[in-house]
């Protein structure tokens, strides 16, 4: 049998996964069936449910692949099924036959007229991501929550709503969700929007916050963007080697350049990113009027579950004093 | 926890997902009117446009792994930061102040 979609650690297990998902064959014909004879029966139970979330960006990577290469149980199940996912968070496997007689009428007729009720077409691992992001409200700080968000740029709210969602994922351990809508806020605001949203998730927005306080929302959000221009750097668990090296060179060139405040903050396991690069540019030994602060702790945040590693290096000079002071509270408590 | 199965029309009435492959992707917006070109453009097939995300430029699906169909409304995203504006858009899109969402919990 070839396993080869699978990394090896992962193969008995997902395999097993699926040959489960392919044993609720007979209760999904029993469905179909009971669709028009309004039958009631059980369909997924609840650790099929969880073992079909496991196995969604799996099928998604064999589903990417040439038929013929596919994995002969992926290809049944494929050619066989279609998955939904409801907004009541169940997951519903229905025949191919079923989506094309049921469902796609009812497509076709939402291009002609507007409907209440939605039925999206999503891959197989994004399909929880966007579902989560709707359900969700977002939780901000209160200071945020006391503005009138409404009269922010309909852009500035939506990235305040995914750096507000990729805190709480980055905070509560589900950091590989996280870096996927990292990625899709790189695509769609740019680095600048990225870098907001770092900021954001290591505090600066809600402490540059107190600073602003009494101003409209348009010049807040201008003097918000302006966090995302400074030389603050970030790393990440899935950066290359080239990366580093990157950030390396450019908080060396801001040190050079005498940028008044610098600084790199990492979380979990990219702290020892962050760690290595401070410690290429302190055997530098650069430049002795940069005053600098290296925080290393675990730390816990009011919505997180558990205690979470990290790791923030600070430099300043006199010029920079004054932002440090303000920031300071981030990190010495 | 029970999964008890509603009947179609039990579950018709709710909002749900379509979570596909990309061949399957393409075989249902051909289904529903669209025309995927090899280059990955979709053109609609009624109008004959092609079709453009809500930045006016053109939506490609080889270019764009996590593009999605948001019906209701036949609105295209790319990914999940253009569904976030689509819900400010359609002010769907709700904060809430972390203390008052402690003080649920």
């Amino acid at each position: 049998m070839d396993h080869s979609f699978l990394i090896p650690s992962d193969i008995d297990k997902s395999i097993e996964t699926t040959k489960n998902l392919l044993n609720l064959i007979p209760y999904i014909k029993k469905w179909w069936k009971g669709v028009f004879e309004k039958n009631k029966d059980k369909i997924i139970k609840p650790e099929d449910q969880e073992n079909l979330k496991k196995i969604l960006p799996q099928l998604g990577k064999e589903s990417s692949k040439p038929k013929d290469q596919q994995h002969p149980i992926v290809r049944e199940f494929l050619n066989k099924y279609d998955i939904l996912l409801g907004n009541d968070d169940i997951y519903r496997i229905a025949p191919k036959n079923f989506i094309n007689e049921e469902i796609i009428p009812i497509l076709k007729s939402y291009k002609e007229k507007e409907a209440n009720q939605s039925i999206d077409i999503v891959n197989f691992t994004e399909g929880e991501a966007y579902s989560n992001y709707e359900k969700e409200p977002k939780k901000i700080p209160e200071i945020l929550s006391n503005l009138e968000i409404t009269k922010f740029s309909h852009e500035f709210q939506s990235l305040l709503g995914l750096s507000s969602h990729v805190t709480f994922l980055m905070w509560n351990g589900k950091r590989d969700q996280a870096n996927r809508i990292k990625w899709s806020i790189k695509e769609r605001y740019g680095e600048e929007g990225l870098r907001f949203c770092n900021c954001y998730s290591i505090g600066y927005v809600t402490t540059y916050l107190k600073s602003i306080q009494g101003m409209d929302e348009k010049k807040i959000e201008e003097k918000l963007w302006q966090l995302a221009k400074m030389p603050l750097f970030f790393t990440s668990s899935l950066m290359a080697k080239d990366k580093i090296k990157e950030i390396t060179n450019q908080i060396t060139d801001s040190l050079n350049g005498k940028d008044s405040y610098i600084a790199i903050h990492s979380l979990g396991k990219a702290s020892d990113f962050a760690k290595q690069i401070t410690d290429e540019i302190i055997k530098l030994d650069l430049d002795k009027d940069y005053l600098d602060l290296r925080i290393d702790r675990k730390v816990q945040r009011s919505f997180s579950k558990e205690k979470i590693r990290e790791y923030n290096y600070i430099w300043y000079n006199d010029k920079g004093k004054s932002f440090h002071d303000l920031f300071k509270s981030l990190w010495i408590s | 926890m029970s999964f008890a199965f509603e009947s179609w029309e039990e579950t018709k009435s709710k909002s749900f997902k379509i979570l596909v492959s990309k061949t399957r992707k393409k075989e249902i917006f051909n289904e529903i009117g669209y025309h995927i070109l090899e280059s990955g453009k979709i053109i609609d097939k009624d109008s004959g446009k092609e079709l453009v995300g809500a930045d006016n430029k053109g939506i490609n699906l080889e270019e764009s792994p996590n593009l999605a169909l948001i019906l209701g409304s036949h609105n295209f995203v790319r990914n999940i930061a253009e569904y976030s504006d689509l819900l400010v858009k359609n002010g769907d899109l709700k904060f809430i102040s972390e203390k008052n969402s402690l003080s649920k919990d």
